[in-house]
């Protein structure tokens, strides 16, 4: 794998560091399908796998760390309605993510387009 | 006489990051059905190996050995963990990748301490996995088959 390396980076107009992109870009995310069977991924990066718990929640664990629990972490799960995303049990290798539907009473609901991605310094 | 110099290997990030740009995601024809015998009201949890970490895990190149998630799990947050920095190991079969996550992304409690009676880990097809989610909830690993009582 070649590197290049640089402190700028510029389209002739604008400039910024490099330390800008390289520590605002997301560590890690999932995009995953939760609706039949066990969970799918469609989209991934530094993720080894998913926990499927329960109904409504899964665990994203991470192939690299990061540094501590203080991670960004954000997310939705998509196509409208009444749905509710949460994630609990953060750690510096792994979150677990819940969806539910909160038309009424709230429950735990697996739905087919739930993502995460993770923000913060990498261990 | 030159000496040569030993570099660094990259990052694990930028190792992942450079294998999903060239590397096919894998779908595992595998899952592991586990249940945390700390939690024995809980249903059985499924374990599902990433596609891009298949594919890193099976091209080679990419992955620590797994020792240093195990040693990096007594590192406390914050201070310099092992794993990231540490050389990459060679492809794995298919299998072993599955033995890996096991260790990595499972509780030593379900993986090596366990000694009740109760099977609470299996390694099964995917097809072996109920494909309606009705009664999720309540799936609990089938003490007498090899299927998973849904």
């Amino acid at each position: 794998m070649s590197t290049l390396s640089v402190s700028n980076i510029t389209d002739g107009t604008d400039t910024v560091e490099t330390g800008y992109v390289v520590n605002g870009s997301a560590k890690a995310f999932c995009v995953w399908n939760a609706s039949s069977g066990t969970p799918t991924s469609l989209q991934s990066l530094n993720v080894s796998s998913l926990t499927d718990t329960n109904t409504g929640q899964c665990v994203v664990n991470y192939s690299s760390s990061m540094a501590n629990t203080d991670s960004i972490i954000s997310g939705g799960v998509g196509n409208g309605g009444s749905k509710g995303w949460m994630y609990d049990n953060n750690s510096a290798s792994s979150v677990r993510v819940e969806t539910q539907n909160i038309a009424s009473t709230p429950s735990y609901t697996d739905y087919d387009n739930v993502s995460v991605a993770i923000h913060g310094d990498l261990a | 006489m030159m000496k040569s110099q030993q570099v660094a290997p990259a990052h694990l990030w930028d190792r992942l990051a450079e294998a999903k740009s060239r590397l096919a995601p894998v779908q595992s024809k595998y899952r592991v059905l586990f249940e945390n015998p700390a939690e024995p009201d809980a249903p059985a949890s499924v374990l599902v190996p990433d596609p891009n970490w298949m594919a890193a895990a099976l091209a080679g190149g990419v992955l620590p050995p797994i020792d240093t998630y195990l040693r990096d799990q007594n590192v406390p947050d914050g201070q310099p963990k092992e794993h990231p920095y540490a050389e990459p190991i060679g492809p794995m079969t298919e299998e072993e990748a599955i033995e890996y996550l096991v260790k990595k992304d499972i509780s030593p409690q379900v993986w090596r301490e366990y000694n009740g009676n109760r099977i609470i880990m299996k390694i099964v097809p995917v097809e072996l996995i109920p494909s309606d989610r009705s009664f999720r909830n309540a799936w609990k690993i089938n003490q007498t088959e090899t299927e998973m009582a849904a």
